[in-house]
């Protein structure tokens, strides 16, 4: 523990820097939003430097906030759920891949990244509306008699949240599925294990490590979804993230929108948590 | 137990045959070793009997059942693999017992059984441990209680060997034939290693470029192979290329003059003769044996219980020579100086050079035209 100059052939030290330079970057503003979310909000003077819990509790005794923020919890496991579901086939076809199609399939994956979530929102609008792409197809084919509503519903806010976090999950499982012996899957339909047997004993287990990051970044970025469900889902489809954005810039309430800011990001927090280590429980060998 | 019967057994991947024509039966409770220089065959083979790999051609029957299109979970067949693929997250025990597990067997049997395998191997103190906690010999011995503990149809080996040290590899695979013979396991070991084959093999499978080469004993094999090939694969053959000009008589290209008992191509041959066939005939003595031959001792290594004397030929070609260590031959030898060796009539074996490859390196001891 040399303090002082003792240690100056030290390599971590050289870290140091580096280290104090992320992690301001990282957690100060979270703390000076915290700090704020402690204030009072005044009419004239927008805010009071005090404090007091008034805002959390104002929040947790609301029941429009506590059903928005139900709804958010909602979205974010379906949609990490179904993400999963999907990922897993695809990503363990790209791991499985031979070397001169994989990284074509992987730039293919992470293609949809390159454009903003706000631009493939307004993309999805173009084809979920009511004279929208898909009506029209619909029409054409005489399977609906008039255009049906698609756009503005909380199915259209599920698609897009999918679609915006799916590259995340196939790149986080197949990492590591690719690092699994394919000789393990043959050993194991050697010992009598169908696909099935072979994926639930063999792959699942050994795809954990994979399956537990995949899901807690992507059910961190449902719970924080802002564009798709204000573009998606239409005035009155409430979620957590549009709310934050709308306390402080369309109220200049900084310190409700604090608030609600940590409330969404303690929920989050202990949510993965507490699932992943109930899902490591589970599959500990 | 039970026999496999493979017949005109092909696989083509793209166009490219990487096995071709393979016919063969294994006795119920023979092993067979499958041999041959890498890329030739032996591993797809093996899958294909296994069920990894569809065949492109033929049949492949365990016991009465045609199983060339089932899946390989429906078979019942034990495989080793080479790097063993044990399951990382399963104990020791829980390997074992997976095949059980994967056919309902009860709990209690499922132990029992596995302690059994375990005990079989000698690795019945190690039933917690996880695979990456054991060494490469005990992993090994894993893979084949595992194999074993479904009671398989036939075993199927491929490189089980290759990952251990020189010492270990000799001690498994006399235990692995020790076991095979005591289980009465019909089995099919893959090797590239033909000492290893030798050893271990009832019968040998010698394959060339996705084709059978010779099938037969050890014994017919390293005394009597039918190629050049097989006779180089078996033992570092001495080769000296020319024709039969009279009956029992061979012609070098250089002009000398060998004997040979037993009918022989009467084309383009080659005359082998292994290296521990060879004497070395001391100072000016009359030698021993009927074909003679002289040249300059190039190098000697000593190689153990016996030395390996390279000598360079009249016939313009290096011969091999082992020479026992404990005999006084190769006390007087000294590298450059002139030397005559001589064996017997019967150690000369004319073979077919029709597939004597003329540029490939994999032939060492090539005629200089
Ligand atoms: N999946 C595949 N796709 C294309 N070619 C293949 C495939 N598997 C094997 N081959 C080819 O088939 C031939 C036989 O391969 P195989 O693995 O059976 O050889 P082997 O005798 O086991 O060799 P080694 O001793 O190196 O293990 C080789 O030329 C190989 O390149
Ligand atoms: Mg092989």
């Amino acid at each position: 523990m040399g303090k002082g100059g003792k240690s100056r052939h030290n390599v971590a030290s050289l870290a140091v820097p580096a280290t104090l330079t992320v992690a301001g970057i990282l957690f100060l503003p979270l703390l000076m939003l915290f700090r704020i979310s402690f204030n009072q909000y005044d009419r004239y003077d927008l805010m009071i430097e005090t404090f007091t819990l008034s805002n959390y509790t104002e929040i947790l005794t609301d029941s429009f906030y506590r059903s928005v923020l139900l709804r958010t919890f909602e979205v974010a496991v379906l949609s990490t759920a179904v993400t999963l579901a999907l990922a897993f086939p695809v990503a363990y076809f790209v791991a499985r891949a031979p070397a001169r199609w994989k990284s074509l399939l992987i730039i293919l994956t992470i293609f949809p990244l390159f454009v903003g979530n706000m631009v493939r929102a307004a993309g999805w609008m173009a084809i979920m509306g009511n004279q929208g792409f898909l009506n029209q197809i619909l029409l054409k084919m005489g399977l609906i008699g008039t255009p049906i509503e698609i756009l503005y519903t909380p199915s259209a806010v599920f698609v897009g949240i999918v679609a915006v976090v799916l590259p995340f999950m196939i790149l986080s499982l197949q990492s590591v599925i690719e690092g699994i012996d394919p000789n393990l899957e043959l050993a194991a339909s050697n010992l009598g294990a169908g696909p099935l047997m072979t994926f639930r004993h063999v792959i699942l287990p050994l795809a954990l490590p994979g399956v537990l990051a995949g899901t807690v970044l992507v059910f961190i970025l449902c719970m924080n979804a802002y564009a798709m469900p204000v573009l998606l889902g239409g005035p009155r489809f409430h979620v957590m993230a549009p709310q934050v954005y709308q306390q402080i810039t369309g109220q200049s309430n900084w310190p409700f929108g604090g608030a609600l800011a940590f409330i969404l990001m303690m929920t989050t927090l202990i949510l993965t948590f507490v699932s992943t280590s109930v899902i490591q429980r589970q599959y500990r060998p | 137990m039970k026999q496999v019967t493979l017949s005109h057994v092909g696989k083509t991947y793209g166009g490219v045959d990487a096995v071709h024509d393979f016919s063969l039966t294994v006795k119920q409770g023979e092993l067979v070793a499958l041999l041959g220089p890498s890329g030739c065959g032996k591993t797809t083979t093996l899958r294909m009997i296994a069920g990894f790999v569809l065949p492109t051609a033929g049949e492949i029957r365990i016991g009465q059942h045609n199983v060339t299109e089932m899946p390989p979970y429906r078979r019942s067949t034990g495989m080793v693999f080479q790097n063993y693929a044990l399951f990382p997250h399963m104990t020791v025990s829980q390997n074992v017992g997976f095949g059980l597990e994967m056919r309902n067997v009860a709990r209690a049997d499922i132990k029992a059984r596995v302690l059994e395998m375990l005990r079989l191997v000698h690795l019945d103190h190690l039933l917690d441990r996880y695979p990456r906690q054991l060494s490469g010999g005990q992993q090994q011995r894993v893979a084949l209680a595992r194999a074993l503990a479904i009671t398989p149809d036939v075993l199927l080996l491929d490189e089980p060997l290759s990952n251990l040290d020189a010492k270990l590899r000799h001690a498994v695979r006399i235990e692995i034939r020790q076991l095979q013979r005591k289980l009465g396991l019909t089995t099919i070991f893959v090797t590239h290693d033909q000492e290893e084959a030798l050893a271990v093999a009832d019968r040998l499978v010698v394959m060339n470029k996705g084709r059978i080469e010779q099938v037969g004993t050890p014994r017919e094999l390293y005394d009597t192979p039918r190629t050049a090939f097989i006779a180089d694969f078996m033992g570092r053959a001495n080769f000296l290329r020319g024709y039969v000009s009279a009956p029992g008589t061979f012609l070098t290209q250089s002009g000398q003059r060998f004997y040979f008992s037993g009918s022989a191509p009467s084309s383009t041959s080659i005359l082998s003769v292994r290296p521990d066939c060879i004497d070395l005939v001391p100072g000016d003595a009359a030698p021993k044996h009927p074909n003679v031959l002289s040249g300059i001792v190039r190098a000697i290594t000593f190689l153990g219980p016996v030395n390996e004397v390279m000598i360079g030929s009249d016939t313009g070609q290096t011969i091999s020579v082992h020479s026992r260590t404990a005999s006084h031959d190769i006390a007087s030898l000294k590298e450059g100086e002139p030397v005559r060796i001589s064996w017997p009539v019967k150690a000369s074996q004319i073979l077919d050079a029709s597939d004597w490859p003329d540029n490939e390196g994999r032939y060492k001891n090539r005629t200089e035209d």
